[in-house]
């Protein structure tokens, strides 16, 4: 078992004690609740596998000082003592080792993948797209705090269930972040990327043609495009692990998981506006993101941001076909962006694509009803900053 | 000169006394009471609505056994004061005070159309409330406080769904800003019943002012106040707007057509043929659109 460490029974509860300590924690943080809503980032944002592969694929350092200092304090003590985080830290190793004792030591998976896995990530990560970095356990946890994401939600309920057979066998066997901590651990360092030869060429061959296919694969069959989160990059959907930081820590509740969609969008966080839009004084969604996916946006930088543009569709607008006197659309629009054209006394919305943010306050608050609402927020790629307005 | 007989005597006297007996509902018909309306105007905002206040406990207050007041102001927009889209905090905070001071206990409902997290406290009101320890309740997320009620009145609106702190509070106060709307032309009292309202998204797809004018036939409040300190005279509700006036008033009434009806004269000139839903209230007879029928107050201040 825990080879590195032979802990005496007082020790071992006392360990135990720490880990349950920091699961209650975790599970506090993802979930969020009164919390601030910066520390919907803690979990995910642990990971040094993140930090890097996400800082290479995207080619640049996305994450402050701030943000970097634990992560690379998690990656200096796996340096002199390996797995140390698996075994104290980790929330998802806490929650998968809870069947320790009355697992069955069955077989389930006799071959460790958790090279390959890396290997896929890092050689993907090179190519600009960190393919499978979903898989990294912090984000896996993160993914607690929204019940909607059932996709990429199920890795915990299966592989918790497994560990009734076999133990822990995320953990040892396929986990990317604990192998990488293999690998960088000065002793064990080298004996361990020698075991796993086969696993890095394999890695490379995976991941290479893996980064260069992922986008392409699955042409949207007439799906609507998504409206990404302010501060979303061009390969927000390839870069985003589903840590789902900013789904639960959206005030408005607009960010949703995606069902359908291109491969690469697999459960990926989108805008939705039939209940809410994006608030004109919020930039909670680009504070907590923890993979750069959203890049950090002051509260001016999101003002003059445009992540779409909506479009009216006349023949289903009460003012446009009924001649009511209606206007929600720009009664609700905090930018003013909606044009008023009036035809008699009755006055039409036109939208001015200068000013419009697509926030999508006109298509969640339009009542027309006859066919459905009659104004839609169409995403604007790549995002775009107004500079004119004040 | 005819001869007063016995029979004439009678004849005169039946006729007369008839008449006589008539005509007190003949005489106070002909000069028909006039509708009181107090206009408070002056730079200092305070001191409008002191005098305003002064002016409802000298004209009843919100009745003898006034015990509970439902206060509706607007507070819909995450919007700051000076901006013009809710209920200026100074006046509510005067309001506050005087109204508990006479021993009332106030509730404020309200149906923001943004979160009440932003627009309660970017408005001011939320912290003006907590002041005084009213509740501001906020009807967009508690849902279950609304109460089906009939509008016997009502052409298009029939029914609705309206909050229960209104309908079970013993004086109702309604208390807007008064600015420029898209869709309505002008926000005011009439219009404000919309933030007390939940089927209010419905009323645009079934005829904007005519369910204005009916849910006012409903909804009349004890006391009209209208916050017209500074108004948006575009780009409403929500602005910002660069089209700003200052009319430096508070206007009072406890008819609400009328307060709406010397409020829109700030912005047009000719209110009910600017504003359908006060033309419609002018037939519907819901109250006093035309000022020559009005007592109109002006006090400087």
């Amino acid at each position: 078992m825990n080879g590195a460490y032979r802990l005496m029974p007082k020790a071992r509860s006392f360990r135990l004690a720490v880990r349950l300590l920091i699961l209650a924690v975790a599970l506090f943080f993802a979930i969020g609740g009164p919390l601030p809503v910066w520390m919907e980032r803690v979990v995910p944002a642990l990971s040094p596998l993140v930090l890097f592969a996400e800082s290479i694929a995207q080619r640049t350092w996305y994450a402050g000082i701030f943000w970097a200092l634990p992560p690379l304090a998690v990656l200096v003590l796996a340096l002199f003592n390996g797995r140390f985080f698996c075994q104290w830290i980790c929330p998802l190793g806490t929650l998968y080792s809870l069947p320790q004792k009355i697992s069955l030591k069955k077989k389930v998976l006799p071959v460790r993948l958790n090279a390959l896995i890396f290997w896929i990530i890092i050689s993907s990560s090179i190519l600009g797209l960190p393919a499978l970095l979903l898989l990294d356990p912090l984000s896996t946890f993160s993914r607690l705090g929204a019940w909607s994401a059932w996709v990429p939600g199920l890795l915990i309920p299966i592989f918790l269930l497994l560990s009734f057979f076999q133990s822990q066998v995320w953990c040892t066997h396929l986990c990317p972040l604990g192998y990488s901590f293999d690998l960088v651990n000065l002793k064990t360092g080298k004996a361990v990327f020698n075991r796993d030869r086969r696993q890095f060429l394999a890695g490379i061959g995976i991941g290479i043609p893996a980064a260069l296919l992922l986008p392409k694969i699955g042409k949207k069959p007439g799906g609507k495009p998504s409206v990404l989160p302010p501060g979303a990059t061009e390969k927000f959907a390839e870069t985003c692990t589903r840590c789902y930081a900013c789904v639960s820590a959206c005030p408005a509740d607009i960010i949703r998981v995606k069902s359908g969609g291109r491969v690469a969008e697999l459960s990926m966080p989108e805008l939705r506006f039939e209940t809410g839009a994006c608030e004109e004084s919020c930039n909670l969604c680009s504070q907590v993101c923890p993979t750069g996916a959203i890049r950090t946006l002051s509260q001016d930088q999101k003002w003059r941001t445009q992540i779409g543009i909506a479009k009216v569709e006349k023949e289903k607008c009460l003012a446009w076909a009924d001649n009511e006197y209606c206007m929600v659309c720009d009664e609700f629009c905090p930018y003013n962006a909606i044009k008023i054209i009036e035809r008699g006394d009755v006055a039409c919305p036109e939208i001015d694509p200068e000013i419009c943010r697509g926030c999508g306050a006109c298509e969640s608050a339009c009542p027309a009803m006859r066919a459905g609402k009659a104004i839609f927020v169409h995403p604007l790629k790549p995002q775009q900053k107004i500079t004119g307005a004040t | 000169m005819q001869k007063l007989s016995r029979r004439n005597f009678v004849k005169t006297g039946t006729v007369g006394s008839a008449l006589l007996a008539v005509a007190p509902s003949i005489t106070s018909a002909a000069p028909k009471p006039k509708t009181e309306v107090w206009v408070f105007k002056g730079p200092d905002s305070k001191a409008l609505m002191e005098k305003c206040m002064e002016t409802i406990f000298a004209n009843g207050g919100f009745g003898l056994k006034a015990k509970t007041v439902a206060l509706k102001v607007n507070a819909a927009w995450e919007r700051t004061p000076e901006q013009a889209a809710n209920t200026h905090p100074d006046l509510v905070d005067v309001f506050l005070k005087r109204a508990i001071g006479s021993g009332v206990k106030v509730v404020m409902p309200e149906f923001p159309c943004h979160r009440a997290e932003k627009s309660f406290v970017a408005s001011g009101l939320q912290e003006v409330a907590d002041k005084h320890e009213v509740k501001m309740i906020d009807l967009k997320t508690s849902k279950n406080s609304f109460i089906e009620v009939d509008i016997p009145q009502g052409k298009t609106l029939k029914k609705e769904m309206v909050s229960r702190e209104l309908l079970e509070a013993d004086a109702v106060v309604n208390m807007p800003v008064a600015k420029h709307h898209s869709g309505g032309k002008l926000t005011i009292c009439m219009k404000n019943w919309m933030g007390s309202a939940q089927g209010r998204g419905k009323w645009h797809a079934m005829g904007l002012h005519q369910c204005i004018a009916d849910f006012s036939s409903f909804m009349k409040p004890t006391w009209a106040i209208v916050d017209a300190t500074r108004c948006m005279t575009s780009k409403g509700p929500q602005g910002p707007s660069e089209d700003m006036i200052y009319p430096q008033q508070v206007i009072l009434s406890k008819d609400q057509v009328a307060a709406d009806t010397v409020a829109a004269l700030l912005f047009h000139d000719d209110p009910c043929g600017a504003v359908p839903y006060l033309a419609i209230a002018r037939d519907m007879k819901i109250g006093e659109t035309d000022t020559a029928n009005m007592n109109i107050h002006r006090i400087d201040i």
